[in-house]
């Protein structure tokens, strides 16, 4: 049974927000620095009838009343480097998420539905948090110089100089070897396209070629040096 | 009875017809708006600030 006491703060309360006064006197029990007592369970069934009627006052001392329980869950979070005020203020969005989408139809207690809401709050955040100490954003400043001037990570980022230029001169590149490369004999340019597989196939080894023409490793060696002198001659030519 | 304005401790304009959280004057619109931000919205460490006045109050009561 509600108390006729508590009515009559309820009602008080109505009236004086209406008024926009805010009467600290009505559930400030102990004065103003102690914390709302929870509610007797009279009192909640009273306030949680009001609720769906979108009654502010039922539904501020409903948050009002269950400020204890985002302390205390809170103070639980304690250890994740988060301060007790921003957990606090965290779970009031929790609280409040709570109270405005609680639905009295349902068989639950207001405190069991607000302690998984202020919790699931917390947590969220907590997730977000922990996701964003994986991201580096570009304009994270990494050092400041003695005027003020900051060092952003976008400073420091770019591409290689040559990234634009280098596709079109290994083009370039490759044509000028095709070109040096039709002035080889064919046995010099079966041994070049062997070697460093310039014809689609895998590199091989100068044994591999040695084996494949019948010839000895240091024949292909020898062969090998004298070519490439022989190209870059002609390149050089060409350039 | 017509509603008095009073100051949003939120958004910090006059509204009225809001609600009193322990010393935090919340207006309507605030409210709802802090019910339908997530946290991972811009807005969400804003109201975390904000309602950091009703924390401090209930930190030393």
């Amino acid at each position: 049974m509600v108390s006729w006491k508590f009515k009559g703060k309820l009602w008080l309360y109505r009236v004086l927000l209406k008024l926009g006064i805010k009467p600290k006197e009505i559930y400030y029990i102990g004065g103003s620095e102690a914390l709302p007592p929870p509610l007797s369970r009279d009192e909640e069934k009273e306030l949680l009838e009001k609720l769906p009627k979108g009654d502010p006052a039922a539904r501020a001392v409903l948050i009002e009343r269950n400020l204890r329980l985002v302390v205390y869950i809170a103070r639980k979070f304690e250890n994740t480097g988060l301060n007790i005020e921003d957990l606090i203020s965290i779970g009031t969005i929790g609280l409040i998420k709570a109270v405005n989408t609680f639905d009295p139809e349902k068989k639950i207690k207001l405190a069991t539905y607000a302690s998984r809401c202020i919790e699931n709050e917390i947590l969220m955040h907590l997730r977000k948090s922990n996701k964003l100490k994986t991201e580096v954003s570009f304009d994270e400043p990494l050092n400041v110089d003695w005027d003020g001037n900051e060092l952003l990570l976008s400073d420091i980022l770019g591409t290689e100089e040559d990234l634009t230029t280098r596709g079109i001169e290994q083009q370039i590149d490759k044509k000028l070897l095709k070109a040096a490369l039709e002035q080889l004999n064919d046995r010099e340019k079966q041994i070049m396209e062997l070697r460093f597989g310039l014809i689609g196939k895998n590199e091989k080894t100068q044994k591999d070629v040695a084996d494949m023409l019948g010839i000895s490793q240091s024949y292909i060696s020898r062969l090998e040096k004298k070519i490439i002198r022989r190209l870059q001659k002609e390149f050089d030519k060409m350039v | 009875m017509k509603n008095r304005i009073d100051h949003c401790g939120v958004c910090h304009q006059e509204k009225e017809a809001g609600v009193y959280l322990y010393k935090l004057y919340i207006c309507p619109e605030c409210e709802k708006d802090i019910i339908q931000t997530a946290p991972e919205d811009e807005r969400y460490q804003y109201y975390v600030k904000q309602l950091k006045d009703i924390s401090s109050s209930v930190i030393h009561s």
